[in-house]
């Protein structure tokens, strides 16, 4: 079936996608070393762009395939935004030609994006309250207006990193330095979940009683450091049976309204990343952050001040658009009521009442400058808070997982 | 000195300025230098009008007002909204939990003694607690104050703004040029150049006035007009009448009242329709439907709609006249009078009627079937067996949700829902035999002594319900309307630049320019000019002054 | 604007949304606290008993007052109060009053089930409310409650939970009074 074919062509296209960003990075980062720039820039930007055009076929090749917009599951949403932030770089090169902005945005664009591969990747038909054009507008809005939003954290990171004295010791270097660190536990996040599950095939399912009262089986991919109350170590021995097994557990157990296997999953990606943070630091022999500064030292901070106001302002009103009015139109129509104040929707609120506070300190108060990249960080933050913990934390009508 | 509330006139021009203005809005002298510097850094932010006056002798109100058109009290008031709404996604709200459970049980079953102080302090209602309207409130007030006292100085000030300025005028903008050489014609064709991009121009004497954009500095204060008819609207929701959310269950087959509507309407569920996904259809869902339960692809309730001819008294007969029918599916409700019907969901969980029949005690059937439905049994069967027999059923004993046996040989119930039937059951055969058994699910105790007669169940039906939401909302249109123009103002106040240009050729060439945003692209329009004819070039003095600023 | 006029428009906005909000949270609270209290008027009502007969609120308040008792057969209480319902209203010897039972949502097979199987005859009116309008109407919560409405239609008293034979007396003087 040519739906199949399509799907082929999707899959494959981001594939190759991901794979030419990080290609990128080379004549990129050469664009700022070299005497030749504007020709290793010009051939960087080129990659990109292809990269993106890659990107978009991935998304009109999987809606071709499967009939609706792709932007209906974890996956598709962060590859979305993923895409985006390669869509929002693109926009601020031609207006700016930046190109350390680039060595900052691309890579973040990829962590994303391999972040949400781990996720199922499969497609899905859509459930009823999902059919409609309002999914495709709103989501395909707001991912846009994230990536323009992201310019701004991109912006302020770099601002940060330059501004940010190496050996000053202050809650700034705290939180810049502890930055660092939160990347390195995505990082050692995603390898985990590579060699546990993809390779070495770490499977210990847990029988347990959960906060409705229901029997339910969960597969554990990491050694058990907290468990369910009462979990039961068990094995599958075909279609729904289970028999009991011996598999590692150090015994914590904790009451079932508490997700355990997620924190478990938590637990170890904070735990040994806190190690190979140390190690890193014991390498380098100084804070993580300062290893960027020689790149983060050749941009303007002036210029990074201004993207990281004119993306807000550029991206504040498609996000109120896309976030709030286009998606209370679809919930009207699917649910009946175009607000209900459910987590998802709060949070939304939250990020657009954190980008007003944004904008109208701005206006008066000198919140130029340093506290702007603060806040700018910050703000992607918030946004990566409603994209992942709503998501998978707080169950309920609207999360995708 | 200028006196806090005396009109100032501008020793230049001889406008007249309300008190407290900055700039003369005619020529554009600095008329009075006695702001505050700490909180107006840039005078040309409101075109030089007054922001506040500050009186002296305030009243309460005066107090009150003044408080209220602090940007920073603002920011404030929205944190604090933020925080709240927050707060609010810790717990699932009490409309989120299962319906007709008790709160208070529910919280503090679930999530323990932070379950019950979350309840105590009414955060399960957080988004309507007096508090959180109280917040709205301000926020609300604090728009207001906020554009009142800068947006209707700055309308006027734009509004009388003279086309000669001042020297010291051109000389305080960002962008400022003077080229002596240039000629009168010169100046002229610089003009009509810029004309060309759209600037509308006015001239008096030697200068000239361009300006395109000026609607974007309006754009705040059209959101906040925005803003403030979608609170006005969310408020009027507490008032009665204007607002309806409410669940109806419809059972298939039966009609049932609509909630709400004083008993004007009821409707019939005549048919429920569940179509799911496919497995194997040889899509490239398959994969990912193997591994779930089958996916609803569409569900409907097909409904005939009727109006009651005598609903004024509560609980009396409706006289039901049939007005229309449709087919409610998911997105697309069920219009009427105002009201909106939509299909929400549907559960068949509820028990609707069991089947049994009879059988010897070697396990052979010798009866044909009877059905007794659970929420209405019959009291009596007639039923023909095997070899030409008769059988008389009779139920003697019915509870719907079986809790125990009464002091008097009855059943009680627990609840009125069928969940756990229970009956006693007396058969009857042709020669006048009784028996009588105790039927249970999965249960059943002989009453009389070694019955030949057992009643055996053989099937049950579940009751299919529909869940529809009946939905009224007056102030849909005003929430509506309201966020459309908040959005028009924050698209018109950011996407939109307002730029003037002042043009002077009475020395050669003066030239200044401001702008609300974007001082690099504006410096790109006029160089791109300017280059055309040789005139020199501008820059924004100001990227200096940030670069020392921006040093941390 | 000159001062006074700027007075006029910052008190009035003041006033405004005070007034305003203040409308606003009195809504919000009355309708979070709804319940049929004392002295509220009696909704009217028409339903039918098991019987087969009308009873219709209005009507019955014109000359006597009434003792409204909502109950349901699973209801264990409830069932303990019946027959000291209708004792008291049997010996009684006022004239002045009728006590009507309302049963929430039931068919008439689980009342008959349950008034065979007491020892006394229960003469009372037993209205059936089916499909629970007037049990939502007056915002009756747990079951038993007991409503007394006098001859002005006004509810002159309201009890939840089982009544003992001194409470059911205190209604009906409250109501024939």
């Amino acid at each position: 079936m040519s739906d199949h074919l399509f799907l082929q062509i999707s899959n494959i296209s981001i594939y190759i996608g991901f794979i030419l960003l990080l290609i990128s990075l080379i004549p990129l980062g050469m664009s700022i070393s070299s005497k030749r720039s504007s020709k290793y820039a010009n051939i960087a930007v080129w990659i990109v762009t292809i990269a993106f055009i890659l990107e978009l076929a991935y998304f009109i090749f999987r809606w071709l395939a499967t009939g609706h917009a792709p932007v209906s599951n974890l996956f598709e949403f962060i590859a979305m935004f993923s895409i985006m932030l390669i869509f929002g770089y693109l926009v601020t090169y031609h207006y700016y030609k930046t190109k350390v902005f680039g060595l900052f945005a691309i890579p973040i664009s990829l962590l994303l994006l391999g972040y949400g591969a781990l996720f199922s990747t499969d497609v899905a038909p859509l459930i009823p309250a999902l059919q409609s054009n309002w999914l495709a507008i709103h989501v395909i809005t707001v991912t846009i207006s994230y990536g323009i939003l992201s310019m701004s954290a991109v912006a302020g990171i770099i601002y940060l990193i330059k501004i940010v004295p190496a050996d000053e010791k202050s809650w700034r270097t705290f939180f810049l330095e502890g930055i660092s660190y939160f990347v390195i536990v995505i990082f050692t996040f995603m390898i985990m979940m590579i060699v546990m599950r993809g390779i070495v095939n770490y499977e210990a399912d847990f029988y347990y009683v959960n906060q409705q009262g229901e029997e339910e089986v969960v597969t554990y991919h990491l050694p058990s450091l907290v468990n369910y109350d009462d979990a039961i170590p068990v094995k599958n021995i075909g279609g729904n049976e289970y028999d009991k097994a011996d598999h590692f557990t150090t015994g914590i157990e904790l009451p079932p309204i508490i997700k355990a296997h997620s924190l478990n999953t938590v637990i170890w990606s904070v735990g040994v990343g806190l190690i190979i943070y140390g190690l890193l630091r014991l390498i380098a022999r100084r804070r993580l952050y300062t290893l960027f500064k020689p790149l983060a030292n050749k941009a303007d901070l002036n210029l990074m001040d201004d993207i990281g106001y004119r993306s807000v302002i550029i991206g504040f009103p498609l996000f109120a658009l896309g976030g709030l009015f286009f998606a209370a139109i679809w919930a009207q129509a699917a649910w009946s009521r175009f607000w209900g104040w459910d987590p998802k929707e709060t949070w939304a609120f939250i990020t657009f009442m954190f980008y007003t506070i944004f904008l109208h300190l701005r206006i008066n108060r000198g919140y130029e400058g340093e506290k702007s990249a603060w806040l700018a960080v910050a703000g992607f933050f918030l946004i990566l808070f409603n994209l992942v913990a709503i998501n998978l934390i707080v169950a309920g009508l609207h999360s995708y997982a | 000195m200028s006196k806090e509330n005396e009109y100032i006139e501008c020793p230049h021009c001889g406008h007249v300025n309300p008190p407290g203005t900055q700039l003369c809005q005619s020529c554009g002298l600095l008329i009075n230098d006695d702001y505050d510097k700490k909180k107006i850094k840039d005078v040309m932010r409101y075109d030089g009008s007054a922001v506040r006056s500050k009186v002296k002798s305030s009243s309460l109100f005066d107090k009150i007002w003044i408080f209220f058109t602090s940007i920073r009290n603002g920011v404030i008031i929205i944190a604090l909204i933020a925080i709240a709404s927050a707060i609010g996604t810790i717990l699932p709200q009490e409309y989120f939990i299962p319906v007709g459970v008790d709160a208070a049980d529910y919280y503090k079953e679930h999530y323990g003694t932070f379950g019950t102080l979350y309840y105590n302090l009414g955060f399960h209602n957080l988004y309507s607690s007096w508090w959180f309207l109280l917040l709205n409130a301000m926020l609300a007030l604090s728009i207001i104050a906020a554009s009142i006292d800068r947006g209707v100085p700055l309308f006027k000030s734009l509004k009388n703004q003279g086309v000669k300025k001042h020297p010291s005028y051109y000389k305080r903008q960002r962008i400022y040029l003077h080229n002596e050489e240039a000629s009168k014609d010169d100046v002229e064709s610089l003009v009509k150049d810029l004309e060309k991009k759209r600037y509308k121009v006015r001239k008096e004497e030697n200068s000239y006035l361009l300006e395109k954009g000026r609607l974007s500095r309006y754009g705040p204060y059209i959101n906040h007009t925005g803003l403030i008819i979608l609170l006005i609207g969310s408020m009027l929701r507490f008032f009665p009448g204007m607002y309806l959310d409410e669940l109806v269950y419809a059972p298939e087959g039966e009609t049932v009242k609509l909630p709400g509507t004083d008993s004007k309407y009821y409707i019939k569920n005549d048919e429920f329709i569940i179509d799911t996904y496919d497995k194997d259809a040889g899509t490239v869902f398959d994969k990912s439907l193997e591994n779930q339960e089958a996916l609803a692809s569409n569900y409907q309730t097909n409904i005939t709609f009727y109006e009651n001819e005598t609903s004024d008294i509560v609980g009396s007969e409706p006289e039901l006249k049939e007005v229309d029918r449709a087919e409610i599916k998911v997105n697309h409700p069920f219009k009427f009078d105002g009201y909106h019907l939509y299909q929400s969901s549907f559960d068949n969980s509820a028990m609707k009627s069991m089947t049994f029949e009879i059988q010897d005690d070697d396990g052979n059937v010798i009866s044909e079937p009877f059905e007794i439905n659970l929420k209405d049994p019959e009291e009596e069967f007639t039923i023909k067996g095997t070899d030409n027999t008769d059988f008389d059923i009779r139920l003697r004993a019915y509870a719907p949700d079986f809790l125990e046996i009464g002091s008097n040989g009855g059943l009680i119930s627990q609840t009125p829902v069928p969940r756990n039937p229970a009956f006693i059951f007396e058969v009857k055969d042709n020669d006048n035999n009784e028996e009588y058994s105790l039927i249970q699910i999965q249960d059943t105790t002989e009453i009389t002594e070694d019955n030949m007669y057992n009643v055996k169940f053989v099937s049950m039906e579940n009751e299919m319900s529909s869940v529809l939401t009946l939905k009224k909302d007056k102030t849909l249109f005003l929430i509506a309307s309201g966020f459309i123009i908040f959005l028009i103002g924050v698209f018109i106040g950011s996407y939109v630049n307002h730029r003037r240009i002042w043009i002077n050729s009475d020395n050669g060439l003066t030239l200044a320019a401001h702008t609300n945003r974007n001082y690099y692209s504006i410096s790109k329009e006029i160089n791109e000019i300017l280059e055309k004819r040789n005139l020199g070039e501008v820059v924004d003095s100001d990227s200096k002054v940030h670069d020392e600023r921006m040093k941390g | 604007m000159n001062k006074k006029a700027r007075n006029i428009l910052r008190i009035t906005i003041i006033v405004g949304i005070v007034i305003l909000t203040a409308a606003t949270l009195w809504f919000n609270f009355s309708s979070k606290n709804q319940s049929t209290k004392v002295g509220d008027t009696a909704i009217d009502f028409k339903l039918k008993t098991t019987d087969g007969e009308d009873v219709h609120l209005y009507d019955v308040t014109k000359d006597k007052g009434v003792i409204l008792n909502f109950w349901g057969t699973w209801c264990k209480p409830c069932r303990e109060e019946m027959p000291d319902l209708n004792e008291a209203y049997v010996t009684a010897d006022n004239d002045d009053f009728v006590i009507i039972t309302v049963n929430v949502s039931e068919n008439s097979q689980q009342i008959n089930q349950f008034l065979s199987g007491l020892p006394e005859e229960i003469s009372l009116p037993m209205a059936m409310d089916k499909d629970r309008s007037v049990t939502q109407e007056y915002n009756v919560g747990p079951l038993p409650t007991t409503i007394a409405v006098d001859k002005n239609n006004k509810i002159v008293k309201k009890q939840e939970y089982q009544l003992t034979k001194e409470d059911i007396q205190d209604f009906i003087n409250e109501v024939t009074d």
